[in-house]
């Protein structure tokens, strides 16, 4: 399994988790901002602190929230599961 | 053993407030641009109006569950006209005192966000409330702070993590150390109760809002002296 289907796979794991939404009802396409979303603020938190987690400890990369590319407000990487997965897929390893 | 950052931990409130921190058995991390004398707990210099400086001080902290609380004490002043104010002396004033205060929270939060609880205390001042006349980019700076402190209270609400300001009158510290008494006399006689507090009455509201009893208080700016 390639980098970013483990990504795919840990936040639909995980929006399952946090929102109560079955996996089975979750896709790449999920939105996790924004209208549609089952993650409310405090939930999408939770889903970033995890995937710090994650992405350091699995995958050996450095996941900054906060970075310019990250908050791009016109493609921000937090649209939906696959922009998400894709952006981390991105990163080096540190 | 909870841990507690402390901004502008060198001197006036930010020193006090570690001390105190220290001596109540907290693990006391004191930031600052410089430190003059070596204290028994752990400091660390970094300019809170560099958000690399300040990351990079932290960062063996970002998932340290440790970490209860930050104070928010860094903070300049200069008493100036605005006409007669260099445009530096005003990036400078709200880089320290807002930003400043924003990068320290935003970076500490993750911390607090992982442990699910925890504190953060901004610091705000008497001139706010009051307009004072002669300090309108030190108001701004510090009305900035009110207006994230209310706002952020709301963000972190959700993860356990109260939000307060302390806004004390005039405090004998370095930071009015050139201001004229007669003026500070005048700003003290503006508040409810018209006595000057000391760092120690800022202290004893910081460690009210720290302690178990401060759990439902969040979004507040509580006025030292009353404005």
């Amino acid at each position: 399994m390639n980098n970013r289907d483990a990504v795919v796979d840990f936040l639909l794991q995980e929006v399952s988790t946090i929102s109560g939404v079955p996996v089975g009802n979750l896709s790449e396409s999920t939105p996790l901002i924004g209208g549609g979303t089952a993650l409310n603020s405090r939930g999408l938190v939770e889903l970033l602190v995890a995937l710090e987690e994650f992405s350091e400890e699995k995958l050996h990369v450095h996941f900054d929230w906060t970075s310019d590319s990250a908050m791009s407000s016109n493609r921000s990487v937090y649209r939906t599961v696959a922009s998400l997965a894709d952006h981390i897929a991105s990163l080096s390893p540190s | 053993m909870d841990t507690v950052i402390v901004t502008g931990a060198s001197r006036g409130i930010g020193l006090h407030c570690a001390k105190q921190l220290h001596a109540a058995g907290y693990r006391v991390i004191g930031i600052a641009r410089r430190f003059d004398a070596k204290p028994e707990y752990d400091v660390r210099t970094a300019d809170v109006s560099d958000h690399s400086s300040l990351t990079a001080a932290l960062q063996d902290l970002r998932r340290d569950r440790s970490v209860y609380a930050l104070i928010n004490a860094a903070g300049i002043a200069s008493m100036n006209l605005l006409l007669t104010t260099p445009s530096q002396t005003i990036k400078r004033i709200i880089d320290t005192n807002l930003l400043g205060t924003i990068y320290a929270s935003q970076i500490v939060s993750h911390a607090l966000v992982r442990r699910g609880s925890g504190r953060i205390i901004t610091f705000s001042s008497i001139a706010v409330a009051i307009g004072l006349q002669g300090e309108s980019v030190y108001v701004a700076s510090k009305a900035g702070v009110e207006g994230f402190t209310r706002s952020f209270a709301r963000e972190m609400a959700p993860h356990g993590v109260t939000v307060n300001a302390v806004a004390p009158g005039p405090i004998d510290t370095d930071l009015i150390a050139n201001v004229p008494a007669e003026k500070l006399q005048a700003i003290v006689d503006r508040q409810v109760i018209p006595q000057k507090a000391s760092v120690e009455d800022v202290w004893k509201i910081v460690h009210m809002l720290l302690s178990p009893e401060g759990a439902m208080l969040s979004g507040q700016v509580f006025h030292v002296g009353g404005a």
